[in-house]
């Protein structure tokens, strides 16, 4: 139905359904709680969507109907667990290798020499991939960044989040099928290893990432991770209302070393929504840049 | 019950009806008890005079009870009653001791000896004077009577009339001396002995003393006894050679005797060994080591197994030197599959590896024993690749001084075994290698899957290897999709050095399972109190601190007691200390206290209010070793509701034991509200006024 942490593909599955009927009233409640949980946005046309995922549930807590749901997810404390399996249920995390291409090769071609320099006094990088979904961003990223060559020697870093658990579990387990594959090139097979379930990420890649569990609304979590030279966040801020999204750009900025790139959705921006930032022009693509003294160089400009 | 249905009982034909009779005896009249108890005491079944002797030892002592079990010692007739109440006697002890002197004065000789064996049972030494004077008596059976009490008596007095006995002219009296003495485990002198051993009844019994002597000339006597025909006498003889091979004279004596071992000394050792059981097999065995005889190294296993192998048998064995290991190594390949092959090879392979600590270097230099060496790798390795599990267990385990570089895959294959022995053995194995190449296992670690029960395992040998290399692949294993290998793979990066072992670690308490979490907050405080901390670090636990899991806000809370002292954590420690859980209102006070933070006295006053009993007892105990010298809170704590409180607050003032403690607690004292608690201040303020 929804995919806030996958980088697009919202998908919405309409079927007749016989379970429990939730009606409008609980669907405002169910969305108002989801969006303060994680600042996820709930259209109100996905009110059947919402009800066809959570009425399964329903019939694994055994609970009658929506009415007992809502006092659950209401609860303190035990409400706040069961409103992460929702959200859970509610997001369809779908996502492949090197997607959006022209933008992952302005990436290579153009932010990771910028990076190098950047970061060439303590030799480490680390890039962020905020709503990572099952992994395969945070893995393009990784073989980017070991195919350029640059950074050959420093302690890199690709870190992933995601506020799904099960989509965590796919994550970390990296092997991965068929579609997950349909945008990469070619030349990249060398970085899987064929096993019985599927294609795993090779050890040297596998190395070099890591993944966390935390709401990206969680500033004190996203604090844990230091700070960070680039983050992608793509797809995802489209599902958040503008308070989340501001109180995420600010986390964004926080985050970012001076000189650090945000990348952002093709049918994202910051507009309206930060000016702390500096655009940065990149070949077929643009890229946020939090403002620092090492000025940013357009390819080619020197 | 009246006397006249005890009797009833007393008579009836159930044993069971009778010990009921003897348990309602003790509710008669105490004149009425004693022909009774007499009576059960020498019934026909055993249970009911048990029953007796237990009443009968509680019962008050008086003449006529005395008198009636020393009667009954000193009958003829009633074999049950005489030992009833021998024991009944023995169980008063002295209290019964000097009407038995006297009795045995007046006693029939027929009685004596009866009485004597009545005396040794109380074990009173006022007893020896008279015991030694009947000790040389003229009529055997009192004097051998006497000699027995003396031994089972014991102490200098009764060592020294024993010593004497052993001068007698009558041999059967030397005999009992030695044995009575032998018993207390005196040690005698050579010279002592040695005119006793031409009589072959004292000879016999002087086996034993023979070994404690630690003198070289007893070597020859004892090897004589070993070629005895008799299977008793030889054991007597090995248990002896062996006590007297642990002497510091014997010992060399021993060796050069066992070295030149007789056919039948070695057949009866052989015997022994192979076939009997207990100390006396322990001793051949250890003695047929001490002979280098290869015969005996299936018992030598065995013993082994069973953890019975004697230190004198190992110390043997060493001394065999590789012979032995060599002995051991074509045992176990005569039969592989043999129920004690596993152990045989283990055994001499462990032997091989402790003849020097410079065994192993030695070996990889092909140094002396350096074919050998070869063969027994040969056959480790062949093992490891056996069906049987115990013998693969047995090989792997060996590996651990024997491997080498090249062994590293198999050992780490083995690691993933499904046999847990296997698993372990393999574990030990590659930690010995990873200290003496840590690359090869590096290498042979590199693609290993690190999933699953091993790769716990795993993850802790790769923090071993050390360098870029292991920290790489301990970042892949928080890849894991089981937290156990997670959680085991932070503690193994713990292990590192440097900055990014600290980020790695703070990243981990993003981790989706609390379990994670809380190790990598523990993990932090270990980089913290080794001075491993950075900012990232600091703010991690902060974070943590504030997280949703009270044992990861616990664990962060444990660990800031080691962050370099810094108001941002006084801060969130002292907001934790009221506003956290009750564990962790106690683990943050705590803190504070470690880190002597300014705002601990602000932090306790609010303790003291608190709701929960275990935060208020921690914020006293604290005041009363942190806190001013002024007892004030303390004695404020007298008037907290709840009286656990209170006890707390009592105890401190007691141990404080100052004037002002003191004054508060007597004036507290009648106003406690508890019963029990103000009868315990009551008697601590006695024992103090007694005191004083």
């Amino acid at each position: 139905m929804l995919s806030p942490n996958s980088g697009g593909g919202t998908e919405v599955a309409l079927f007749f359904n016989a379970g429990p009927r939730l009606e409008a009233e609980e669907f405002r409640l169910i969305r108002d709680l989801v969006h303060g949980f994680c600042g996820i946005r709930l259209a109100d046309e996905s009110r059947l969507a919402v009800e066809r995922r959570l009425g399964e549930r329903l019939d694994g807590l055994g609970l009658q109907n929506f009415a007992e749901y809502c006092e659950l997810l209401s609860q303190t404390g035990r409400g706040q667990g069961e409103l992460e399996h929702a959200v859970d249920l509610l997001t369809t995390n779908e996502t492949y290798f090197f997607r959006e291409r022209p933008q992952l090769q302005a990436f290579e071609n153009e932010v990771l020499p910028q990076l190098r320099e950047l970061c060439a006094l303590r030799r480490s990088l680390t890039v962020w991939s905020a709503g990572c979904s099952t992994g395969e961003e945070v893995y393009t990223l990784a073989i980017l960044i070991a195919r350029s060559g640059l950074f050959a020697g420093w302690d890199v870093r690709v870190f992933g989040n995601d506020i799904s658990r099960r989509v965590l579990k796919t994550a970390r387990r990296g092997v991965y099928r068929g579609s997950s594959f349909r945008a990469m090139p070619e030349g990249w097979k060398a970085h899987f290893i064929k096993t019985p379930d599927g294609y795993m990420v090779e050890s040297k890649v596998r190395s070099m990432c890591h993944f966390g569990h935390f709401n990206l609304l969680d500033r004190g979590r996203i604090a844990l991770l230091g700070r960070v030279d680039a983050i992608f966040c793509r797809n995802v801020m489209i599902y958040f209302g503008d308070e989340a999204r501001r109180s995420l750009i600010d986390s964004f900025y926080d985050r970012l070393t001076p000189g650090g790139f945000l990348m952002l959705g093709h049918s994202e921006s910051l507009l309206h929504l930060s000016t702390a930032f500096e655009l940065a022009h990149l070949t077929g693509d643009l890229a946020y840049r939090k403002p620092s003294q090492l000025p940013f160089v357009p390819r080619g400009a020197s | 019950m009246e006397p006249a249905e005890v009797d009833a009982l007393l008579a009836a034909e159930h044993a069971e009806q009778r010990r009921q009779a003897v348990l309602a005896m003790v509710k008669l009249d105490p004149s009425e008890v004693v022909p009774r108890l007499l009576r059960a005491l020498g019934d026909s079944d055993w249970r009911v005079r048990e029953e007796a002797q237990r009443i009968g030892a509680n019962l008050a002592i008086d003449e006529a009870l005395l008198s009636a079990l020393i009667g009954a010692v000193a009958q003829p007739d009633n074999v049950g009653l005489r030992n009833a109440a021998l024991a009944l006697l023995g169980a008063l002890g002295e209290r019964a001791s000097s009407a038995l002197l006297d009795a045995f004065k007046a006693a029939e000789p027929t009685a004596r000896k009866f009485v004597v064996e009545a005396i040794a049972g109380t074990g009173d030494r006022r007893a020896v004077p008279l015991l030694s004077d009947v000790a040389v008596a003229s009529d055997l059976n009192d004097a051998a009577g006497a000699i027995e009490a003396l031994g089972r008596i014991g102490g200098a007095e009764a060592e020294a009339a024993l010593r004497r006995v052993l001068g007698s002219q009558e041999v059967y009296l030397r005999m009992a001396a030695l044995q009575a003495l032998d018993r207390m485990r005196v040690t005698l002198p050579w010279e002592q002995l040695e005119p006793l051993l031409s009589e072959r009844l004292v000879f016999r019994v002087a086996l034993s003393a023979l070994g404690r002597t630690g003198h070289v000339a007893a070597v020859a006597p004892l090897l004589s006894a070993l070629a005895e025909s008799s299977s008793r006498l030889a054991a007597m003889a090995a248990g002896a050679l062996c006590e007297l091979a642990a002497s510091e004279q014997g010992a060399e004596a021993v060796a050069r005797g066992m070295l030149g071992l007789g056919q039948d000394a070695r057949s009866r050792l052989r015997e022994l060994a192979l076939e009997g059981e207990g100390e006396a097999a322990r001793a051949a065995v250890e003695l047929l080591c001490r002979a280098r005889d290869p015969e005996v190294l299936p018992a030598v296993v065995e013993c082994a197994c069973r953890n019975e192998l004697a230190d004198g048998a190992e110390a043997a064995i060493r001394a065999w030197g590789y012979d032995a290991a060599r002995a051991l190594l074509s045992l176990y390949q005569t039969d592989v599959d043999a129920p004690r092959a596993p152990a045989t090879l283990e055994l001499g392979s462990d032997l091989a590896a402790s003849l020097s600590s410079g065994a192993v270097t030695a070996a990889f230099g092909g140094q002396p024993g350096g074919d050998f060496v070869v063969e027994l790798r040969g056959a480790l390795r062949a093992a490891m690749q056996s069906r049987q599990s115990e013998l693969m267990a047995a090989a792997t385990r060996a590996m651990a001084q024997w491997a080498e570089p090249g062994d590293a895959g198999r050992l780490v294959a083995l690691a993933g075994s499904s046999h847990a022995e296997v698993c372990e053995a393999a574990r030990l194995a590659l930690t010995a290698l990873v200290e003496r190449d840590s690359e090869a296992v590096g290498r042979a670690l590199l693609g290993v899957n690190l999933e699953g029960p091993s790769g716990q395992m795993l993850v802790e040998l790769i923090a071993r290897t050390g360098g870029e290399a292991a920290f790489d692949r301990l970042r892949t294993a928080l890849l894991a999709p089981d937290p156990a290998t997670r959680s085991a793979a932070i503690r193994a990066l713990s292990r590192l050095h440097g900055l990014k072992v600290g980020e790695a670690i703070a990243m981990a308490l993003t981790d989706e399972s609390s379990e994670v979490q809380l190790v990598a907050a523990e993990a932090l405080g270990g980089l913290l109190q080794r001075g491993e901390g950075s900012e990232l670090l600091l703010q991690s636990l902060l974070v943590a601190l504030d997280g949703p899991a009270p044992q990861v806000q616990e664990a962060a809370a444990r660990a800031l007691r080691w962050a370099e002292a810094g108001s941002e954590v006084d801060d969130a420690l002292s907001h934790w200390a009221q506003a956290g859980g009750a564990e962790l209102r106690v683990i943050a006070i705590d803190a504070l206290v470690a880190r002597a933070s300014p705002l601990l006295g602000a932090a306790l006053e609010r303790a003291l209010q608190d709701g929960e009993p275990k935060v208020v007892k921690k914020a006293l105990n604290t005041y009363a070793v942190q806190g001013p010298s002024d007892p004030s809170t303390l004695i404020a704590a007298l008037e907290h509701p709840l009286s656990e409180i209170r006890r707390v607050a009592i105890d401190l003032l007691l141990r404080r034991g100052d004037d002002r403690a003191l004054a508060a607690l007597f004036a507290h004292r009648e106003r406690e509200s508890d019963d029990v608690l103000r009868q315990k201040l009551g008697d601590a303020l006695a024992e103090l006024g007694r005191g004083h």
